[in-house]
């Protein structure tokens, strides 16, 4: 028998969704973690999220009262050049901050290795998210917490399902990854609202990766 | 100490989370020869050269550590001069939680300004542990590994790999300890990483008198380890 252990830093994802009127009130929490740095609103989300995954019959609201509709997650991977682009950032012999979450439409199961440093397009995407503008970037102990928002804007139909998603230090994906993560057989769908012609509802992909858990 | 002492002294929970999960931290400490001062900072200024990613100078540094701990000649070569390892301890031991939260914010924020860039060594063996902040018996002055002369720090793969050159005029100590700092004065500054050559399985430490001849330490921090068990 051969017993192999990866002591990278462990890293997971949720995707949750939330109703279309709900976004201005996502907005507003997603602008002030970014302006307050407050992670601990970072980790009631994560809470929560962990809360309607175990009971998905159950109503369960963030702390603002909105609701969370469906919320699935994903533990996944930090890729090799990820791993050695953190080195570069700690040690200082780069600036290039993870800035990015891109997101794509997959429609074959390909788990991610860690030498995998591109989503799979084959449905759509890539969709570039900028975390300055529709998400968070922060650090709380040994953690280190990305999220955007995913707007009702329907640009293309293909975003009815993103089931792929990764942090970048820039917009496209020949930009350094941070972390690969793959939904795939608990990918979450919206459907365009035919009066508005918007999706139904907005997500949240938010990601962790953790160098060492805490006691 | 009975071994069964040894293996059974408790530990607290956050430092056995961090040997178990946290990135795997290796250290080396050597004495060179009399004369070899010289060539050390000659093959750092050297290496400088060759930039702060996979440099093929601290790669042939470090397997040269790693020949020498294996029994092996662990010989350097700089313009046709070699010179060799004299006396080598090695030990595997922790990052600490407040080096790698020091990490996690220069992560996510790369101006905040100090980083990590010297090397200090002590001679207390009391065991490391995650929390621990400072070294206990430290003795100045700390190396600079951004002075080529002095050392160097630069990323191997996964790996940050920094080097601290300690002169022939460095106070006479017997090195049980040592660790990398953002601050040049002693006890000051956050630590990354404690570890600790307790003798045994680490190897004899090394005793460093002064005027006599340089040594250096040495520090792999892997953030992406590979253990396999045939």
């Amino acid at each position: 028998m051969v017993i192999v252990q990866d002591s990278r830093p462990r890293d997971w994802a949720y995707m949750a969704a939330f109703k279309e009127k709900d976004l201005p009130s996502l907005e507003e929490m997603v602008k002030h973690i970014r302006e307050t740095h407050d992670v601990d609103m970072i980790e009631s989300f994560h809470k929560k999220c962990e809360q309607k995954l175990k009971l998905s019959g159950q109503t369960t609201t963030l702390d603002n009262g909105i609701e969370i509709q469906v919320v699935e997650k994903t533990a996944d991977l930090v890729v090799n050049t990820g791993l050695q682009h953190c080195i570069n950032l700690i040690l200082w012999t780069s600036g290039a901050f993870f800035a990015n979450i891109i997101a794509s439409r997959n429609n074959v199961l390909i788990p991610p290795t860690v030498t995998d440093t591109a989503l799979n397009t084959v449905s759509g995407g890539p969709y570039a998210f900028q975390l300055q503008t529709s998400g968070w970037s922060e650090a709380k102990g040994m953690k280190l917490f990305y999220a955007t928002l995913v707007h009702q804007d329907a640009v293309t139909t293909s975003m009815t399902i993103l089931n792929e998603m990764g942090v970048y230090n820039g917009p496209i994906m020949t930009n350094t990854m941070l972390n690969h993560e793959v939904f795939f057989n608990n990918q979450l769908s919206r459907n365009i609202t035919p009066d508005l012609l918007v999706f139904a509802n907005v997500f949240i992909l938010s990601c962790v990766v953790e160098f060492c858990p805490v006691a | 100490m009975s071994l069964n002492q040894i293996l059974e002294a408790p530990r607290d929970k956050q430092t056995e989370l961090m040997l178990k999960y946290g990135p795997k931290d290796t250290c080396w400490a050597a004495n060179w020869g009399e004369n070899d001062q010289p060539l050390l900072e000659k093959y750092f200024i050297k290496s400088a050269t060759l930039g702060l990613e996979d440099n093929p100078m601290v790669i042939e540094f470090f397997d040269q550590l790693e020949n020498k701990w294996n029994d092996h000649k662990g010989v350097l070569q700089i313009d046709g001069q070699t010179f060799e390892i004299i006396d080598i301890a090695k030990t595997k031991d922790i990052p600490t939680v407040q080096g790698l939260q020091w990490c996690c914010k220069r992560i996510i924020n790369p101006g905040l300004g100090i980083t990590y860039r010297y090397h200090g060594v002590g001679s207390d063996n009391r065991e490391p542990r995650a929390y621990q902040q400072r070294l206990y018996g430290e003795t100045e002055p700390r190396a600079d590994m951004t002075i080529p002369a002095k050392g160097s720090i630069t990323r191997v793969n996964q790996s940050i790999r920094a080097i601290g050159i300690f002169p022939i005029d460095f106070p006479t100590i017997t090195v049980r300890e040592s660790a990398i700092f953002t601050n040049v004065t002693v006890y000051t500054g956050i630590m990354l990483n404690r570890q600790v050559f307790t003798g045994g399985g680490a190897g004899v430490p090394i005793v460093h008198t002064v005027n006599v001849a340089p040594f250096t330490v040495a520090t792999d921090i892997n953030f992406a380890s590979v253990t396999t068990w045939l």
